[in-house]
């Protein structure tokens, strides 16, 4: 059976703020997707085959009991998104990390992960771990101040980069110095060049709102601004290609209509030209405490227009379930990742910056 | 175990940002960022073999890596 892999990310809400090249699109909240039923990482019952959230490796046991079923994505890929934890459970999450890390790493940087806006862990292969976190920003306001050492048993890489024009148009590329500390003497310049793919709209420019803020049928409104509008590519064999698209990730209170969203696209209504997919829960009768899932993904292209755009998509509130003496409860519902995608007829490295990508 | 750190500048000119200082007879290198402002990303990657000894050595074995938690 094939060895699976298994890639966690929690992201912070100020996530949004990290700029490209590093931006993906995050939405806040502990995502984790998997793809198999074995893991090479389980000393213990090597040979059993993952039937229950709680057997996942790393995030298995932080995970609560009462924890919603993940959703199927295209690739037979299992995702499961928490949008909110409870502290004990990020607390445990980093001793996680830390455990993982206390050998070999510094113990700045250790103590510096829990300011971090993503950290992600995958297991990449059967012999192989990759912990990566970001920051959006320096802790300071005068910015980084870090000394960086060599470690005897391990290669520490150091790159200082900006951004800077490929030679193709078609190329977005990434310019600076680079250098392994203990091996090359001095830092090399060095230029990343790579097709221009995707391109990020940063949350941040993004205005959203529901329309009206109460009601069972709230119109979720984004609008996006003249330059969102405009291609990361223009003039050339590959701007033809691109396509504007929004991710939208519903959690269970909410879900959409896919008859009403297919209708709406027919006549390009709202914003959306095209629903290119829609996984999870998406059953129109039940209610919140009968749905397993922890709800759903929407994927639509939008209508390239020039103008400013309002983009739309009706939403449909689950009902909750009754407590005794009544009450509310807080839904969040996260802005869409709004982001371009290009074909590429351009030879170089490719960046895959948006976990959608696996979408389309 | 490698560790990459890779610092996204804005607008400020790299040279002024760090100082490399080179480790003699077996020393340990430096590189020394002051006021840098970027993003920052670091990523490391571990082998699984280095893991499951730290993990034996560390609570005797039979547990998985979450028992660590």
């Amino acid at each position: 059976m094939e060895k699976g892999k298994i890639s966690v990310q929690f992201v912070k809400d100020t996530a949004k703020n990290v700029p490209e090249p590093l931006q993906r699109g995050f939405v806040p909240g502990l995502h984790v997707f998997w793809n198999g039923s074995m893991y090479d990482l389980l000393i213990e019952n090597t040979d059993q085959a993952i039937s229950r959230l709680s057997d996942l490796p790393f995030t298995g046991p932080l995970l609560q009991a009462s924890s919603p079923d993940p959703i199927s994505l295209p690739g037979n890929q299992s995702y499961l998104h928490l949008g909110h934890l409870p502290s004990l459970i990020i607390h445990s999450l980093f001793e996680t990390l830390w455990s993982i890390l206390y050998s070999g790493t510094d113990p700045l940087l250790l103590a510096s992960l829990a300011k971090a806006d993503v950290v992600d862990f995958d297991i990449v292969s059967p012999n192989t771990i990759q912990i990566r976190a970001i920051w959006a920003s320096a802790p300071h306001d005068d910015g980084w101040r870090l000394d960086i050492w060599s470690h005897r048993n391990a290669l520490t890489e150091v790159g200082i980069f900006g951004e800077e024009r490929g030679e193709d148009k078609d190329e977005y590329a990434l310019g600076g110095v680079r250098g392994i500390l203990g091996v090359d003497p001095e830092f090399q310049p060095t230029l990343f060049a790579f097709p221009h793919r995707n391109h990020i709209i940063s949350s941040a420019r993004l205005n959203t709102s529901l329309s009206p803020a109460y009601g069972s049928h709230p119109v979720l409104q984004t609008t996006l601004p003249l330059t969102a509008l405009q291609a990361p590519v223009n003039d050339t064999l590959d701007s033809e290609s691109c396509k504007l698209h929004a991710l939208y990730t519903l959690s269970k209170e909410v879900f959409v209509d896919k008859y009403q969203l297919a209708q709406l696209a027919q006549f390009q209504s709202g914003g959306i030209q095209h629903l290119y997919g829609l996984w999870g829960e998406t059953d129109l009768e039940d209610p919140n405490y009968r749905t397993k899932g922890w709800g759903s993904i929407v994927l639509v292209d939008i209508v390239q227009d020039r103008s400013e755009l309002t983009l739309e998509l009706p939403l449909q509130v689950r009902y909750l379930e009754p407590q005794v003496g009544g009450g509310t409860r807080n839904v969040d519902i996260p802005p869409p990742a709004i982001f371009w995608a290009c074909e590429n007829s351009v030879e170089g490295i490719l960046l895959v910056r948006l976990d959608a990508n696996s979408l389309i | 175990m490698k560790h990459r750190h890779s610092f996204f500048i804005d607008k400020q000119p790299i040279q002024e940002v760090f100082e490399l200082v080179n480790g003699k007879n077996g020393q340990p290198s430096v590189v020394k960022i002051r006021r840098l402002s970027a993003a920052r990303e670091w990523k490391t990657t571990i082998d699984v073999k280095d893991l499951e000894e730290k993990v034996q050595n560390t609570v005797g074995g039979g547990l998985t890596l979450v028992g660590l938690a």
